[in-house]
């Protein structure tokens, strides 16, 4: 519908790839690339990618029973992390205190503090958390010379969208649930849980038969109607209460993103951003076809996928974020494992309950056990993308994408059951550009040795925020404070 | 009132109303993949938490770049945006087309400066050498990505005052559409409020029948009841295939249906409220009479069928919609169905499990218990029992039913057992006793009464304090609603006629 009825009026200002079919007829993929991204791609730009796994991990399996280079791999992390054992570190004893609840509703308070360590307030009648580290850092780096000249500036991506009535968690709203990502206290990112929207949004603004002038010549367009559109906002602004102008405040800043995009999507000739990319399409990702995509598109209404559809979906998106860093067209990607108290069930793992249901395992060993089955399947993800990336040749020096990426996994709690905010289970991999000392268990406060669910760990009062700022200082972002943050963590 | 952006629905009623769309197109939301709303108490209509992110500027620019060309191309769509010849009337045509199109898209009247500046836009595209046409086409783009349109702004002669002051009759056109339509307001009630005696209460009370009796409340079925009901998470449970074969697309669709015509019945033909739950009536097709071993009504259509008598299958808690979406993938679930009638119906608050207490119960190694046998252990733990005492013998009266509705005796080979006891004392045998107790229950007509309040003003309203303005004006709507005999249509125009609806105050800056 949308190319065939605008064509009959006059070209649209808006340039869609329209479907899976176009996308497998793109020449290359790093014709897409801003000019800016380029130029820069020669010298090595280090890329951020925070996931986020839900319902805690079974710490017992998590924790290495001893700290330094020469820690014996604990048995969730193996195999499948054993060969990238000098690409990552395990750390543990960190706490986000501002992540506790107002009374119930860890699960809701715990995702909203794992990127801002900032409290969500149960009782505000609007939103009330802070900003997340990696909207931070698009803010940051942005105001600086050059600013982000990648296409998307972060990239939010999910795998549930959400259920479409009924509450989320303990009285918190649902935004706490579904979003890590914050733009300031009262804005939440929204993720995108369907690939071929993903897709889009990062590689879109191709149009193989327009001219240098049709491309200008919308740009104008484009770029007018989105001045249009900032001038009213800014003197409707005038006439309303200050907490009403506040939210036009989201307004003007989604337009200035959209702006931006615009003017990042002119005509590219060249490039070896992407070097032996084959030409993409969403059939080379996840080994799916696009078609499969609807069907996604589909569950993204739901509270969670049947598990098979979630085990395709979940290759689909990890594909999405190698290519995505892979080509420069996002440095900064967020990604949700599922909404906050995901009771994803894995009948692929022959497990019949939900996730959230097994965590609360009660010292069951049946529980437990299945646990470890669940944890043990999601750090395999982690090792398939991750393994991706080191295959990856990034810059020169035999660098890779690897080598030049920050890749942070984490949870809303620690123990499923518990739901303490302290002794978090931490996995940080990649060197940072060489920022960061991979290889190592590092323990804040003391060991835990003979550990039992059942004992709160003793705090380490190191703050899990420092961790998140020492994860932008391999960007570049220095100086920032987040949350509760009193500095960084050279350790890691 | 916070300033209101629209929500998916009704951004997508409002492109509708709008732009004449066709019902294939009448979903923009779901086709550009719009991000999903939040929702608090209950409602993804409360203007707290409708935030706006750069996706969302994304998806409008690519909802408007493609319906508005598609519009300007169909000559029924192209009438709703032009008055004149583009291609005769040049600018001046464009000029009088706005001035037409543009009160309509932001509610209210405009100025010519607002015309100006966006006939600017039509300048842009002549001076490039395009047609007025292209210029128009940016023009309509532009005032539908303006957030004169997105959002519903309201405004206060002083903006930092907290005292009330009656809205505009066009922000109150507004309120009303939106409360009762999810869409913006038609010709009739625009007209009324330029006309400046909206507010007048014969005038209100005449719009308020009038926009009830329309076709366009329908939407008070799919977004309150969708929601306050749970009507839509049919579309979205799973069930274990090999246990339930019957639970089918189409038997799916037919209890949403039979929900669905309940509530219409209460809503719009003055069924009172409280027969919610113990109608003598259902609306049902071949396949669910069939499912719920009725006879057969003689349509794939569903038909009104006469329950009198029947003691199975009277209202909603008995409906195979809330049976099925209160119960997990495999088994029932008592409590998740004790917990919504508890919180959704009697508006009671129910707390999740601490986070330390052990949630496993004592299994049942040899098979010779029954679920509710089982979860009696709750009981018997004074922690678990504060809340379980609570919820878990409402479920129990509805063991009956098993994860899909169907009727049962047995709990796999064991007799169900589905007499109680509520909290109050009130004993009762089985499903329809429960329905007539808890429908009886005065916390019944005030629960509702407050939903339909947060939905309608789209925000929580503050009900902890009684001599609030929201708590004074939720229990004069009580009461007229019980004085009424639970005539829904009498708490709409209750609630439309309330000092809260009808004014706004401006905030002092700080955090509400």
């Amino acid at each position: 519908m949308r190319t065939d009825r605008r064509s009959r009026v006059a070209l649209s200002r808006r340039l869609f790839l329209g479907g899976g079919a176009v996308v497998v007829g793109l020449p290359f993929l790093e014709s897409l690339l801003p000019r800016a991204a380029r130029a820069q791609a020669a010298a090595a730009t280090t890329r951020v990618l925070y996931w986020w796994m839900p319902n805690g991990f079974w710490m017992d399996s998590f924790r290495p029973a001893t700290t330094g280079t020469s820690y014996v791999m604990p048995p969730l992390f193996t195999p499948a992390l054993d060969s990238l054992r000098a690409d990552f570190s395990i750390i543990t004893g960190l706490e986000n205190t501002p992540a506790s609840p107002d009374g119930l509703g860890d699960h809701a308070s715990g995702t909203a503090g794992f990127l801002t360590c900032a409290h969500a307030a149960k009782a505000s009648p609007t939103l009330q958390l802070g900003v997340s580290v990696d909207q931070l850092a698009v803010q940051q780096l942005a105001a600086k010379p050059g600013g982000l000249p990648t296409r998307v500036q972060s990239l939010q991506l999910g795998i549930d969208g959400g259920a479409s009535a009924g509450g989320c968690d303990s009285g918190y709203s649902c935004a706490y649930c579904r979003n890590v990502s914050w733009s300031d206290a009262k804005t939440p990112v929204p993720k995108i849980t369907d690939p071929l929207v993903a897709f889009n949004a990062l590689f879109m603004g191709f149009d193989p038969k327009a001219s240098q002038a049709d491309i200008a010549k919308r740009q104008l367009y484009s770029k007018s109607v989105l001045d249009y559109v900032t001038n009213d906002a800014k003197s409707l602004s005038l006439k309303l209460g200050k907490n009403d102008a506040a939210k036009l405040d989201q307004y003007m800043t989604g337009v200035r993103a959209l702006e931006m995009q615009v003017m990042n999507a002119g005509p590219m000739t060249t490039s070896a951003s992407c070097p032996g990319m084959p030409p993409p399409s969403l059939a080379t990702l996840g080994g799916n076809t696009a078609s499969t995509s609807t069907q996604f598109a589909q569950g993204s209404s739901q509270d969670s996928e049947p598990s098979a559809t979630f085990v395709k979906h979940m290759q689909v998106m990890c594909d999405l974020m190698v290519l995505a860093l892979q080509c420069d067209a996002t440095r900064i990607i967020t990604f949700m494992q599922g909404n906050s108290v995901s009771d994803q069930t894995y009948g692929n793992l022959g497990i019949n309950g939900g996730h959230h249901t097994i965590s609360h395992h009660g010292g069951n060993p049946n529980n437990i056990s299945e646990l470890i089955k669940i944890n043990t399947w999601e750090l395999q993800q982690l090792a398939y993308v991750l393994t991706k990336m080191k295959s990856i040749p990034d810059g020169t020096n035999g660098a890779n994408l690897l080598t030049n990426s920050t890749v942070l996994v984490s949870s809303d709690v620690s123990d499923g059951n518990r739901h303490n905010h302290n002794d978090l289970p931490v996995i940080l991999a990649g060197h940072g550009g060489g920022m960061l000392k991979p290889g190592q268990h590092v323990r804040y406060g003391p060991q835990v040795n003979a550990p039992s669910w059942s004992t709160l760990p003793p705090s380490s009062g190191v703050p899990y925020a420092n961790l998140l700022l020492t994860t932008i200082a391999t960007m570049g972002v220095t100086g920032a404070k987040l949350g509760n943050s009193t500095g960084t963590l050279p350790e890691v | 009132m916070p300033i209101h952006r629209m929500n998916l629905a009704e951004y997508d009623n409002t492109m509708r109303d709008l732009l004449g769309l066709a019902a294939a197109d009448a979903h923009p939301s779901a086709a550009f993949s719009f991000p999903p709303d939040d929702r608090v108490a209950d409602f993804d209509n409360i203007a707290d938490v409708l935030t706006l992110s750069p996706r969302h500027i994304s998806c409008y620019d690519a909802a408007v770049t493609s319906l508005v060309p598609a519009a300007m191309a169909k000559p029924s769509q192209r009438a709703l945006l032009t008055s004149c010849d583009l291609v005769a009337g040049g600018a001046a045509c464009a000029r009088t087309s706005l001035s037409t199109f543009l009160p309509r898209a932001w509610r209210r009247p405009v100025t010519d400066t607002e015309i100006n500046n966006l006939m600017a836009l039509v300048t842009i595209a002549t001076t490039q050498g395009d047609s007025v046409e292209v210029g128009f086409q940016l023009a309509v783009e532009a005032a539908l990505l303006s957030p004169n349109f997105i959002y519903r702004p309201e405004f206060d002669p002083t903006p930092g005052s907290p005292t009330p002051h009656p809205v505009s009759d066009h922000e109150l056109a507004s309120r009303l559409s939106y409360f009762l339509w999810s869409s913006m307001p038609d010709d009739a009630l625009f007209a009324a409020a330029t006309a400046g005696n909206l507010h007048q209460p014969a005038t209100l009370a005449s719009h308020v029948a009038r926009m009830l009796a329309d076709p366009k409340a329908h939407a008070l079925i799919d977004n309150f009841a969708g929601q306050w009901l749970f009507i839509r998470n049919i579309d979205s449970v799973t069930r274990d295939p090999m246990l339930f074969p019957q639970f089918t697309n189409a038997l799916r669709a037919a209890m949403k249906t039979e929900a669905q015509m309940l509530f219409e019945q209460v809503a719009f033909h003055g069924v009172p409220a409280d027969q919610l739950l113990t109608a003598q009536f259902a609306y049902l097709s071949d396949p669910l009479a069939q499912f719920y071993g009725l006879p057969a009504v003689g349509s794939m259509q569903p038909q009104r069928v006469d329950l009198t008598g029947n003691q199975q299958r009277r209202g909603f808690l008995s409906q195979g919609l809330f049976l099925s979406v209160t119960s997990h993938a495999n088994i029932t679930s008592p409590v998740l169905r004790g917990k919504y009638v508890m919180t959704e119906l009697l508006c009671e608050t129910v707390p999740p499990p601490p986070a330390t207490v052990n949630q496993t119960l004592n299994p049942d190694p040899t098979g010779m218990l029954t679920l509710r046998q089982v979860l009696e252990g709750h009981l018997s733990n004074p922690t678990c029992a504060a809340c379980h005492g609570l919820m878990d013998p409402i479920g129990f009266g509805l063991e009956n039913y098993n994860a899909i509705g169907a009727y049962r005796t047995l709990d796999g080979t064991l007799p169900i057992d589905s007499t109680g006891t509520l909290p109050g004392g009130q004993k009762f045998q089985g499903e329809l006793d429960l329905a007539r107790i808890i429908g009886s229950d005065p916390k019944f007509p005030s629960c509702l009464a407050s939903k339909l309040y947060t939905y309608a003003l789209g925000r929580t309203p503050d009900l902890v304090d009684q001599s609030s303005l929201d708590g004074v004006t939720m229990s004069s709507l009580t009461d007229a609603f019980n004085k009424s005999g639970l005539q829904f249509g009498q708490l709409v125009a209750s609630i439309a006629a309330s000092p809260t609806f009808l004014t706004r105050r401006g905030d002092t800056g700080g955090m509400p």
